[in-house]
């Protein structure tokens, strides 16, 4: 076993010291058990993958169709005098 | 069977929004492709952050990056040696009209030899890779 030492909020530290006490082990074997089982979790929590952006935008409305027209919304939001220009003040609401 | 491709922008955006007129294909393709070895060039993420944030603004831009961040998706980075095939692709293509960021994607096949790509952009499927016969584009 390698030592270690780490800080503790107070209320956390009580509750660890009064565990500890309750079930006669160390708080150390707490902390023990509480890292194995936050170890477990997360090995068996799945990564989300890239179908987590799936349907994200999801506001009623007619269809769209900017998926095939990205070059084209991208040219008009940064064209001159455009979307882009009138965000950042460059050119005024008309 | 690992399955490796390469994401284009019109995927995602299709894939986020249920809209959009291709959404049902292109999250059927991410859930077929959702644990297999996806690569997402720098430029891409880009123009897809770039398109979000134009059409539905800075909070939804950042909620697609955290979720893609947390996706395990690689994010590739472009550096010159992909810039410069990049621009090669771009001048030998020029009837194409791929353009800059489609340019890089094709230049991100060739530097890892992958010839799978998750696109609703069929001009792409004109491009022939120097490592196999043809680029395979789904869905």
């Amino acid at each position: 076993m390698k030592k270690t030492m780490m800080y503790l909020e107070e209320e956390m530290h009580a509750y660890l010291a009064q565990e500890a006490s309750r079930r006669g082990i160390s708080m150390a074997e707490i902390a023990r058990e509480a890292i194995a089982q936050y170890r477990t979790q997360s090995a068996e929590r799945p990564t989300p993958g890239i179908a987590a952006v799936i349907g994200l935008i999801d506001t009623p409305g007619p269809p769209t169709n900017d998926a095939e027209r990205v070059d084209e919304l991208l040219g008009e939001y940064y064209a001159p005098s455009g979307a882009w220009d009138r965000e950042h003040g460059l050119v005024g609401d008309s | 069977m690992v399955l490796s491709a390469i994401l284009d922008t019109s995927i995602l955006i299709a894939a986020i929004s249920t809209r959009e007129q291709h959404h049902l294909q292109a999250a059927a393709v991410l859930r077929e492709f959702g644990q297999g070895e996806l690569t997402l060039p720098i430029t891409i993420l880009s123009e897809t952050m770039s398109l979000i944030g134009s059409r539905h603004g800075v909070s939804l831009q950042r909620e697609v990056l955290d979720r893609i961040m947390a996706s395990g998706v690689a994010v590739l980075p472009v550096g010159t040696q992909v810039l410069a095939r990049a621009r090669e692709i771009d001048g030998a293509y020029a009837d194409a009209g791929f353009g800059f960021a489609d340019s890089t994607l094709l230049a991100c096949c060739e530097e890892l030899r992958v010839a799978r790509v998750l696109s609703l952009d069929r001009r792409l499927a004109c491009y022939r890779p120097t490592f196999a016969p043809g680029l395979e584009i789904l869905p």
